[in-house]
């Protein structure tokens, strides 16, 4: 028969009577609070028992006490006397239990209770609390302000979108939490007034359904990095998260030797700081060894001017060459380098052909990017978009006679459902076109000016077909 | 503390004062308390292990041995004063209540004299 069960617990950080209230109805069940270790607490089996439960703070406690503190034994002497048992601790949180019928409580002063927990908040809670709220409004303003002037690249990176729907459910915890707790202190003040104690209620609820949706964005922003991501991201991302799951277990083992070497309080919580320090610094330098070293598939280069310079032979869906005859020598002194940015709702993928430094010819270029709207609902908000880079913020500060705007243009020639080209005022059209397909929006810019012809190619390989992650290589889609 | 810092005390901070004038640490309190008012009013040990620590701060009592951890305490001259003005106050107010109602019993569905 089991005789001692872990469980995770979640609980507002001042509800103890909700702490309490789960206590006694675990050891009604026959389980017995032994431990706590962060989140994770301990119980062991015992007959099932009518316990009374209270939760109280001692605000002197700290985590890197070696031992209790005189005061602390003190406390919980007194605490037995009274038959309250110790049943675990955990820095300032102490849990009590007791047999006895109706004992006596162990707070019976409204007043100083709200004053112990104000004291214990104030001390290891709320600066915190009040950082991660300061940090998740901060983000957030920018998370709204990114969507409101480039929902493309915000909604088209994986990263971007799980970063800010992590901000929002750590704002959202925030909010909830330190609302909550001055919400309950207000009104437990008036109780107070009274004489009267007032329960807490917690929001353990919202915090496993935080938890389960934090974990859940996580392991899909983890599997798009996996699928979609380049090399150097996925190596980052698999550096970072083993070293924090290899930090979290030797931060504890380091807290653990300083308490068994009975290192004082402020001494232990410098190592402790240092320590954490010093391994994050080299968890961010083996991610910069990775990236500079050749743990990293090598990149093809070429030397111009003494300086070596990456040359990229991606694969694109669309050529210089298929839209136009080009010699074989010229074909070699080509850069093809192809770029994406993925995420459920939104994909981008850049490609670009341009002639190499050392290359005296002078050569066609192309480039264009593929926005593919996953999500029909967006199509217009990207539409939008990009309409209005060439049509506004190219725009910015440019005086009257030298803008550019797009013009629409028959969509025919490109197969589309619409075109635009850009116009400038001082020098007229230029060789760049938004074109518009049913689920993607292609920006294409030459240097020469297209022939129906090629339009008519242009359409046939970009706009259409299904756009995917590259099998033959991590982020590199293939257009077909 | 919410109220003006021990300018009135609670009926518990009031009997542990008292309790205090002659030496006794904190677990005599516990049980003194309840015997002197017959099991009316109790402390818990959380807030009595809280309001030592406090009146020790306001110079109200002083630490007087250190057993291990068994400490004990003994009324100030400054403690015995605010109990004394406590005192009087209760006193005035029972005074007041004399004043208005005589000695007799008072009886449901008094009317108040005013």
């Amino acid at each position: 028969m089991k005789t001692t069960k872990r469980r995770f617990e979640f609980f507002t950080f001042y509800d103890h009577t909700g702490i309490a209230r789960h206590l006694e109805r675990m050891a009604q069940k026959g389980w017995l609070l032994q431990g706590i270790h962060g989140n994770l607490w301990s119980y062991r089996a015992i007959s099932p028992a009518k316990l009374a439960f209270t939760v109280t703070y001692y605000p002197d406690a700290s985590a890197f006490d070696p031992e209790p503190s005189e005061g602390e034994l003190c406390f919980q002497d007194f605490c037995a006397h009274t038959g309250w048992q110790l049943a675990a601790s955990a820095a300032q949180l102490q849990i009590f239990y007791n047999d006895r019928p109706d004992p006596i409580p162990i707070e019976t002063d409204p007043d100083l209770e709200i004053e112990t927990i104000r004291r214990y908040a104030g001390k290891t809670i709320l600066l915190p609390y009040s950082l991660l709220l300061f940090i998740g409004l901060i983000s957030t303003f920018f998370l709204i302000s990114r969507l409101l002037g480039d929902p493309i690249g915000l909604l088209a990176s994986s990263t971007n979108l799980f970063t800010g729907y992590a901000w929002c459910l750590e704002l959202l915890l925030c909010v909830t939490e330190l609302g909550g707790y001055f919400r309950w202190r207000h009104r437990a003040k008036k109780a107070a007034a009274r004489g009267e104690f007032l329960d807490t209620k917690g929001h353990s609820l919202l915090q496993r359904i935080i938890l389960i949706a934090a974990l859940a964005g996580f392991a899909l922003w983890l599997l798009s990095v996996f699928l979609t991501e380049t090399v150097l991201m996925k190596t980052s991302v698999l550096v970072t998260f083993g070293s924090i799951a290899l930090l979290a277990p030797l931060l504890w083992g380091i807290l653990r030797l300083l308490k068994r070497w009975k290192v004082s309080k402020d001494f232990s919580r410098i190592i402790y700081i240092i320590a954490t320090l010093v391994l994050a610094y080299c968890m961010v330098g083996v991610i910069f060894w990775i990236a500079d070293s050749g743990c990293l598939p090598e990149q093809e280069t070429y030397t111009y001017h003494g300086s070596e310079l990456a040359l990229y032979l991606d694969e694109l869906p669309l050529t210089v060459e298929d839209l136009q005859p080009i010699s074989a020598d010229a074909s070699d002194s080509y850069i093809r380098r192809r770029s994406a940015s993925q995420s459920p709702l939104l994909a981008q993928f850049g490609m670009e052909q341009r002639p190499r430094l050392d290359t005296e010819e002078d050569l066609p270029r192309l480039e264009y990017t593929i926005t593919l709207v996953k999500v029909p609902a967006l199509y217009d908000l990207c539409r939008s978009q990009l309409l209005k880079y060439w049509n506004e913020t190219e725009n910015i500060g440019v005086p009257e006679g030298w803008r550019t705007f797009y013009e629409a243009r028959d969509a025919a020639p490109w197969g589309a459902l619409e075109a635009y080209q850009v116009m400038a005022e001082d020098t007229g059209p230029k060789n760049r076109y938004l074109l518009c397909y049913a689920d993607r929006l292609v920006e294409i810019s030459f240097d020469w000016a297209p022939t129906a012809e090629q339009m008519a190619q242009v359409g046939e390989a970009l706009g259409q077909g299904r756009v995917c992650p590259s099998p033959c290589g991590p982020g590199l889609p293939v257009v077909y | 503390m919410p109220r003006e810092k021990f300018k009135t005390l609670t009926e518990q901070m009031f009997y542990v004062l008292l309790c205090l004038r002659e030496e006794c640490c904190g677990m005599d309190i516990l049980d003194r308390v309840p015997a002197m008012t017959g099991g009316r009013v109790t402390v818990g040990s959380g807030t009595l292990y809280n309001l030592l620590e406090q009146f020790v701060e306001a110079d109200m009592i002083r630490e007087t041995r250190v057993e291990g951890r068994r400490r004990s305490y003994l009324l100030t001259p400054l403690g015995a004063q605010r109990l004394r003005q406590e005192f009087e106050r209760l006193t005035a107010q029972a005074e007041d209540y004399r004043r208005i109602f005589g000695k007799e019993e008072p009886h449901e569905n008094h009317e108040t004299p005013l």
